[in-house]
């Protein structure tokens, strides 16, 4: 699997499982405990990749994204809406 | 001017590729259209499979879009059940075992294939995937025997599975490792009214639930062992995330994102020349946030395919960045969105405000009126709409719609708050829920 691929696929994960925990402390009554993996490649995510990427501002966050998701730079051309 | 006698190859006949390939017939009639696809049928749509197996729908006859004498009729040359063993980027030619077939242009549309669970067991027979119109007929023969059916993730295919087959009358068990239904993309809160309509025809939810194995006599399942006990069963469904079926495009050089999707431009261009995508093998920018995404629907693919067939066949058209309206129906409920939820948002970190309101469908007074939730997601300093999620008794569909233009236009919730809306006593409230959701949103603001 390429980097990229196996970057994106782990942050994703724990970064929904920690997205899930906050929400259920705000919706109680519609969920139930989930499970949840244990190891030491889950703590170095959970513990360690989530809060530190949650610290950085969403707008430099955003440029590590793309530039992750196109480590060659040859980012595609696509129209822009914001 | 187009060349002459183009050669258009497409591998894939789901959406993508059978809108391809008639796209770029209708554009250029005297172009030679090859159309590969390893399975039976095309132009079928799988999204009513589970419909089907429900008895919602009377057979898989009415799932059929086209017959295959009809794109014999207008010049595409379809090869059912071939399946292409190579692309050679060099030769611009594609393998079928030992034959070869030249290429002008080439679109790629091999879809997405489930990514099957690393679990003990797992090719025990009566392990079902659901994607294939023929493995469905045949299932929904087996059904009529069996009487406790096991469905493996809360995905949208695991929530219709589990419905229908609720409702065609197995004692049925959804397992997944999340909190609530959809856990990946849906909010909890707007997820409730699912899990309670699902209750109440009979499913059983186990939440927080790992498969550990399958296990099986004579080489047939006959119960899951879960994390939280195990649970028997004649069948399992495995309603498991898709991934993009992408082994040819890997192995021919052409470049993967980190979806694991073809990496295309706005013209379903590849990284290269004169090769196009369309469909669940590509990734396609977010409209939002503007990162690549893998996974869409079938409206999607469709869509992709008449862009990536324009352009094979010449033309200049472009496909606009997604903004994902999306919609169904879990139990008898009906839940959609646009964009990212109140999850995804906080998951990415996106900063943002919540407009949540409860409203109703019709007047207060006229019979069938049911709830709607329309939680709105907004930038907390722009005020723009950034997505939303909804569920209630009707109307989802066309409010998601709707939202999905409102969003793509940059529309705010001050605009939305004061919106014109449509009122008559069997079809629209006085108060249109998603105004109700967005001044909300401003009263929280204003806080």
């Amino acid at each position: 699997m390429a980097f990229g691929h196996w970057l994106r696929k782990n942050a994703e994960k724990h970064l929904q499982e920690a997205a899930a925990d906050d929400l259920m402390s705000r919706y109680p009554e519609s969920c139930e405990e989930p499970y949840r993996e244990k190891g030491l490649d889950h703590f170095f995510w959970r513990n360690i990749f989530v809060p530190v990427y949650l610290m950085i501002p969403w707008s430099i966050r955003k440029k590590i994204i793309l530039a992750s998701s196109y480590p060659g730079g040859n980012r595609p051309h696509w129209k822009k809406y914001n | 001017m187009a060349q002459e006698n183009l050669r258009i190859i497409v591998i894939g006949g789901g959406a993508g590729g059978i809108s391809a390939a008639s796209t770029s017939k209708g554009l250029l009639p005297d172009a030679s259209i090859i159309l590969f696809t390893e399975f039976e049928d095309v132009a079928y749509s799988p999204c009513g499979i589970p419909f089907v197996l429900g008895k919602e729908i009377p057979n898989f006859d009415n799932l059929f879009l086209q017959t295959a004498e009809h794109y014999a009729k207008i010049g595409i040359d379809l090869r059912l059940q071939t399946k292409v063993t190579e692309i050679n980027v060099e030769d611009r030619t594609v393998s079928v075992g030992t034959e070869t077939f030249e290429w002008d242009r080439l679109v790629i549309a091999t879809g997405f294939e489930y990514d099957e669970p690393d679990i003990p067991g797992i090719n025990l027979e009566g392990i079902k995937y659901v994607k294939n119109i023929r493995r469905a007929m045949e299932f929904d023969k087996e059904l009529e025997t069996l009487k406790k059916a096991v469905v493996v993730c809360a995905t949208p295919l695991g929530i219709e599975m589990s419905g229908n087959l609720a409702h065609r009358g197995l004692e049925t068990h959804l397992v997944d490792e999340g909190g609530w239904l959809m856990s990946d993309i849906a909010d909890p809160d707007i997820m409730e009214p699912v899990k309670e309509s699902l209750e109440e025809m009979g499913a059983q939810m186990h939440f927080g639930t790992k498969v550990l194995e399958f296990k099986g006599t004579n080489g047939k399942v006959t119960s899951v062992v879960t994390s939280n006990g195990e649970i028997e069963c004649d069948v399992v469904v495995i309603a498991a995330h898709k991934k993009p079926n992408n082994s040819l495009s890997q192995e021919a050089g052409i470049d993967l994102g980190a979806t694991g999707g073809i990496v295309v431009d706005d013209h379903m261009r590849t990284s290269v020349k004169d090769i196009f995508a369309a469909g669940d093998c590509t990734e396609i920018i977010h409209g939002v946030t503007e990162i690549p995404i893998q996974g869409l629907s079938g409206s999607h693919a469709y869509s992709q395919g008449r862009v990536a067939g324009s352009n094979a066949a010449e033309n200049d058209r472009a496909y606009d960045p997604v903004f994902i309206p999306w919609g169904m129906v879990g139990g008898q409920v009906q839940i959609g969105g646009v964009s990212l939820g109140e999850t995804l948002h906080k998951a990415l970190g996106i900063p943002h405000v919540v407009a949540f309101a409860m409203g109703i469908s019709r007047a207060r007074y006229y019979p069938g009126v049911t709830r709607i939730r329309v939680k709105l997601i907004a930038d907390p300093t722009t005020k723009k709409v950034l997505g939303a999620q909804m569920s209630g008794g009707e109307g989802i569909k066309e409010r998601a719609d709707f939202l999905a233009f409102v969003i793509k236009r940059g529309v705010t919730l001050d605009e939305l708050a004061w919106m014109e809306n449509v009122y008559s006593p069997p079809i629209g409230a006085l108060m249109e829920p998603i105004a109700l959701a967005a001044q909300a949103g401003l009263r929280e603001l204003a806080k």
